[in-house]
């Protein structure tokens, strides 16, 4: 079975302001997105700011629902919760409770997601995204790459299957860059589904089985990657789809 | 439950690091220890003016605690984003609310805890007997608390922005120690409408007056019971509202 699927998903953001009433739609989120990724496939999602990148990860997660058609994470609806239990989330900018300590933050994370995750286990995520030695820092206190690195250690904590990975490597040095690649690596290889966005066409072409391109809502070509290297390069195919 | 049970714990472990709690706190306590020197009247007096004072500040620091972790809390996680971290795992949004809301509750009864005994502390020190309100009156205002917080969680859900469900909740505090007086107006009022209208303002507005009752020594258990009773089915109502808004809220 497919591990996410997209049948012609409709996502308009409205005006929150006018809550009850009639909402006027702001803008457009994603239009008629329609896409599988199957169960350990790594999926790219290439596009300019505000294609709808972000919009279409925030579907699967059920942070938002769609206006009409359907996601469904390995058959169930995305709006059921319990999709959630097998998912690890990076959103693109990661904020987190500034009193609590880095070690609580997971402890609390863990619990909500309904893992039974002891205090090794923690340690262990804690040193594999170098913040072995900060666990009773308060979150506050760290750096905003450090908090990044926080935020990859929760979407890890409860071994989901499915990563959802926003721009995993934004606001990473370039030594964290380098490591974040090596992880997202080998957790390919453990067979984990990767569905991450990105806006560095290379680390997708290197990483990524199969890369889409959106622009402006619409997915407008996805295709394995290797297809898209035997077609030229893929930074050329991507301004060539998007301008 | 293990969800439910780590939202409290970690509710409570934010509230009681923010530096706010402790200037509340060191509020009270400057009031009952300035309480103690002022009261310089004698005998049976001071302590009633002292017991007061009391039960006053301990009211008046955990309604200000109250209304701004209720009416602030979700309104940042969600205006910050740290609401994706929890939102984007298997927890029902009712389990959240009820999560934090218990939270919320356990912090501002420490702090009436903290303030009542440190009442009592006084009230012995200048030579005063305990009596029964002592224990009473902090359960009470711990249930008022939990009143006044499940609002503030109802109408920040309600309002749009942090002044406006704080501004509400402290008019509907205001209001709710007037509900003796609201209900004898409705009963004058000639018009039909006046009457539907007034009995709606009645049911959202908490009867708190009964919450604190002039005459805490001597009243039955019946009453205690009563008002607990009454709590419960006031806080599910607001907090049930608040999960209507926020069950299909979008982050
Ligand atoms: N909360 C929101 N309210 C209103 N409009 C929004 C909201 N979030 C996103 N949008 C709009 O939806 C569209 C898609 O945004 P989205 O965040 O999905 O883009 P993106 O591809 O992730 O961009 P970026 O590369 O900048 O992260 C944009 O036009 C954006 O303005
Ligand atoms: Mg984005």
């Amino acid at each position: 079975m497919d591990a996410v699927v997209f049948d012609s998903v409709y996502k308009n953001y409205r005006d929150p302001s006018v809550k009850y009433l009639f909402k006027p739609r702001i803008s457009q989120g994603v239009e008629g997105l329609s896409f599988s990724v199957a169960k350990g496939e790594t999926l790219g999602l290439l596009g300019l700011n505000g294609a709808g990148k972000t919009t279409a990860l925030k579907l699967i997660l059920g942070i938002l629902l769609p206006d009409s058609g359907r996601v469904s994470v390995a058959g169930v609806p995305s709006s059921n919760p319990s999709v959630l239990r097998n998912i690890g989330y990076l959103p693109e900018v990661s904020y987190f409770h500034k009193n609590l300590t880095v070690f609580e933050t997971l402890d609390f994370l863990s619990a909500l997601s309904g893992a039974r995750v002891g205090e090794e286990r923690i340690r262990e995520t804690l040193s594999m995204v170098g913040l072995g030695a900060f666990l009773s820092r308060k979150v506050g206190n760290l750096s905003k790459g450090m908090q990044q690195r926080l935020a990859l250690a929760q979407s890890l904590i409860h071994d989901p299957e499915i990563l959802i990975y926003d721009e995993p490597t934004s606001g990473l040095d370039p030594l964290g860059i380098k490591e974040m690649r090596g992880l997202l690596e080998s957790l390919k290889k453990s067979g984990k589904t990767i569905i991450l966005s990105s806006h560095i066409i290379s680390e997708v072409e290197k990483l990524c089985d199969r890369v889409g391109i959106i622009k402006a809502g619409r997915l407008i070509k996805i295709a394995r990657a290797v297809e898209f290297s035997r077609a030229g390069e893929l930074e050329n195919i991507f301004v060539e789809a998007v301008s | 439950m293990r969800k439910f049970a780590a939202l409290v714990k970690y509710t409570v472990v934010e509230n009681v690091r923010q530096k706010l709690f402790y200037v509340l706190g060191l509020f009270g306590v400057v009031v009952l220890a300035g309480s103690g020197i002022l009261s310089a009247i004698g005998g049976e007096q001071k302590i009633r003016v002292l017991r007061d004072l009391g039960y006053f500040a301990a009211e008046y620091v955990a309604l200000f605690s109250a209304v701004l972790v209720g009416a602030t809390f979700i309104y940042d996680e969600i205006e910050n984003k740290s609401i994706y971290m929890i939102a984007a795992r298997p927890v029902s949004r009712w389990v959240y609310l009820a999560g934090r809301y218990f939270g919320f509750l356990l912090s501002v009864a420490a702090l009436l805890i903290f303030m009542a005994a440190l009442n009592v502390a006084v009230i012995r020190l200048s030579g005063g007997g305990a009596q029964r309100g002592d224990a009473l009156m902090p359960i009470l205002s711990i249930m008022k608390m939990a009143v006044v917080l499940a609002l503030a969680m109802f109408l920040a859900m309600l309002t749009t922005s942090k002044a406006a469900s704080m501004g509400f909740t402290l008019l509907l505090w205001g209001l709710g120690h007037f509900t003796a007086e609201m209900d004898f107006l409705s009963r004058l009022a000639a018009s039909p409408l006046v009457k539907i209208l007034s009995r709606v303002t009645r049911f959202v507005v908490p009867t708190l007056d009964k919450f604190s009752p002039l005459d805490v020594n001597t009243l039955p258990a019946r009453y205690f019971a009563g008002v607990f009773v009454y709590t419960l089915c006031y806080c599910a109502a607001a907090l049930s509202a608040a999960w209507l808004i926020f069950r299909r809220k979008e982050f």
